[in-house]
């Protein structure tokens, strides 16, 4: 990659791969990911539980426990590599510049202290606020987020709060310091929808106004469609589509991708019998050899069950790793590989 | 009475006490306040709406878990809450219920097999051999094979569970079937198998099924018609061609506005609301959606609105409709 483009890329994850030593065995949680995003872009990863989306966001933010956990590959922020810092080094820039919303705002919230001293610890922490100023910050992230009375809730502990409210206190945290990348994990599972829509518009609007990069982890494709720009399609810890938003919807590439864009029910479709993909997600333990999808998948062919595909690109944005587009752009020759 | 009604429910009403202990002191949450509706034969009747509206609350109140404070539950002509505790047991053979979170709904302790044979046992139907055979029968159905009915439960996907769920349901030969948020805690792409599992088993066994689930596009793909709760009422009733296209009710519009589309080529407005869900304890006066309704007049915080049909078997519960 050339110096200019790394240049642009406010962050660029190369080859990561993350694994935890278990009991039963070791558990590739994350296989090879590389992604990058842009100030000002929203990158969103879906996949199903257990592809390792959160764990790619964890890995991020340094917040994977070693021992069981071992990450290797690069984390390139601003130019810098994250993975060969000092922990105190990381520090700095953790809650300072990434900065991360939680899925569970019911868990992810300390219970014996006000939501008002949680917002304001970073912003003592790494901008050097006296308590005064960063009390005035504070009230006045807590108004941005659209919360009623906010100088009432500054005093409040989070079990007062409903869910959507501890979800946007979680929001208020996570943007105190305006970070430059902001990693938001399910930040809208545990919501209704029109607390949701709210949520939603109120990210638009930040990323709008301090131009930060989101990564939106999520489930969710309505969401990945209404936030986006591009889109990274994980399955078994790895990425196996990555693509801009518009292109990835009209004409998806790797089976899954389609499959799973099939099999959501849309106000707009006619009603009809759902498309599904057949089977469930492989054990960690035991994956299947070759592609991990080709149990499932119904173009796999004797090759996809011997041989891993790469992640190839098959334009200058998009990129899918299986065997189908492979040979279509003459990488990967069946009788080659046979051969 | 109209012979394709399987269900009546008429101006039920199910309180919760929260505090006090003398009759001027005690405090209600109204969970389901003055609901009415009826369930006709062989159809799939959606409810829903944010947490906490009292879906869950009138879906078990339906099935008698839950004795309510007024209304009636009229079930094949007969009211469930005036059965002696004999007739009732005999009722209860006829509605089930599926969990929403099937790892928690399933006794870690017990194996399938055992988990299936419960209802059986319960209600002293059939022999053993008989049992047997319409346990495999209803794996099979569900589509889960023999070999599952020695495991635990904590020895299967989410996926599975649901489908063990769903072969408890359906073990009585049930006419009604409570689903309870049935596919919220599920994968994307399994959520699409059980979807399906649920359809073919409506047509094969002629099931009515009551669909509580606050989510809508599943909602849509599944009904035939919706209710959407706000705050223990009903505030919409109707087919689901006239809820998602007709919408009568502000809070049901905004609902329907704030799903996330899935076509990037053509956003769609949205209706923001403002603020919070308010407490079911201490809900506003007059329409209870008043205080965040874009719409309001000076009526709204007044009187409360009535359910109307405002046209034919669609009904809505608004000053301004």
């Amino acid at each position: 990659m050339s110096d200019d483009l790394l240049d642009k890329d406010l962050l660029r994850i190369s080859n990561l791969n993350v694994q935890f030593r278990t009991s039963e065995g070791v558990f590739k949680a994350v296989r090879d990911v590389s992604i990058s995003i842009r100030s000002g872009e929203t990158l969103g990863i879906v996949g199903e539980s257990g592809s390792g989306k959160s764990v790619t966001a964890l890995s991020i933010m340094n917040l994977i426990p070693n021992p069981p956990g071992e990450i290797k590959g690069d984390i390139f922020f601003n130019g810098q590599n994250l993975r060969e810092m000092s922990l105190e080094e990381v520090r700095k820039v953790r809650g300072n510049e990434i900065s991360m919303i939680f899925q569970e705002p019911m868990t992810s919230l300390n219970p014996i202290h006000t939501c008002g001293k949680q917002i304001m610890e970073p912003l003592l922490l790494h901008k050097g606020f006296t308590k005064h100023e960063a009390k005035a910050r504070t009230i006045e992230l807590l108004k941005m987020v659209g919360i009623p009375l906010p100088e009432q809730r500054f005093k409040e502990y989070p079990h007062q709060l409903s869910g959507g409210m501890r979800q946007r206190i979680m929001i208020a945290m996570a943007l105190a310091c305006r970070p430059k990348l902001l990693l938001a994990d399910e930040p809208t599972t545990a919501l209704d929808v029109t607390i949701q829509a709210q949520i939603l518009e109120l990210m638009k609007n930040l990323r709008n106004e301090i131009d930060s990069a989101i990564i939106m982890i999520t489930h969710d494709l309505g969401i990945i469609t209404e936030m986006c720009h591009s889109v990274a399609v994980m399955y078994a810890g790895q990425v196996v589509e990555s693509s801009p938003l518009k292109e990835l919807i009209r004409e998806p590439l790797h089976p899954y991708t389609e499959g799973l864009l099939r099999s959501i029910p849309t106000i707009t479709k006619e009603k009809q019998r759902l498309y599904t993909i057949d089977g469930t997600v492989p054990s960690p333990f035991n994956m299947p050899p070759g592609c991990s999808f080709q149990p499932r998948c119904k173009y796999s062919n004797a090759i996809c069950s011997e041989q891993t595909p790469d992640l190839i690109h098959v334009s200058e944005e998009r990129a899918v790793r299986c065997w189908r587009h492979a040979e279509n752009i003459g990488i990967g020759n069946r009788s080659v590989l046979h051969g | 009475m109209d012979d394709s009604v399987l269900v009546q429910v008429q101006n039920l009403k199910m309180y919760f006490q929260t505090e006090g202990s003398f009759s001027f002191s005690k405090k209600y949450i109204k969970a389901v306040d003055d609901v009415s509706f009826n369930l006709f034969k062989g159809e799939t009747f959606g409810l829903v709406g944010e947490s906490g509206c009292g879906k869950s609350t009138l879906g078990r109140t339906v099935l008698g878990l839950y004795k309510p404070n007024a209304g009636k539950v009229i079930f094949e002509g007969e009211n469930i809450f005036s059965l002696k505790n004999k007739r009732m047991k005999e009722m209860r053979k006829k509605m089930q219920l599926i969990f929403q979170d099937p790892s928690a709904s399933l006794n870690p302790r017990k194996t399938i097999a055992d988990i299936l044979n419960e209802p059986f046992h319960i209600h002293q139907v059939g022999t053993k051999t008989e049992r047997k055979a319409k346990i495999k029968d209803l794996m099979d159905r569900v589509g889960l094979s023999e070999y599952h009915l020695s495991r635990y439960p904590h020895e299967m996907s989410g996926g599975q569970k649901q489908r063990v769920g769903i072969a408890r349901a359906l073990a009585l030969n049930p006419k009604l079937i409570i689903c309870d948020e049935p596919v919220s805690a599920l994968d994307v792409s399994i959520q699409a198998q059980v979807i399906n599992l649920l359809e073919d088993l409506q047509k094969e066994y002629d099931l009515t099924y009551l669909f509580i689930s606050h989510n809508l596009s599943v909602v849509h793909h599944i009904c035939n018609r919706v209710g959407v709760m706000y705050l223990g009422k009903l505030v919409e009733t109707g087919n689901h061609e006239d809820i998602y296209r007709n919408t009568l009710h502000p809070y049901a519009k905004a609902l329907i506005s704030a799903i996330p589309h899935t076509d990037p080529d053509n956003p769609k407005d949205r209706i923001l609301l403002k603020g919070d869900v308010p407490s079911p304890a201490n809900p506003p006066s007059g329409c209870r959606f008043h205080t965040r309704c874009p719409e309001r007049t000076d009526l709204c915080s007044q009187a409360e609105p009535q359910l109307k049909e405002v046209f034919p078997g669609h009904f809505a519960a608004c000053h301004l409709c």
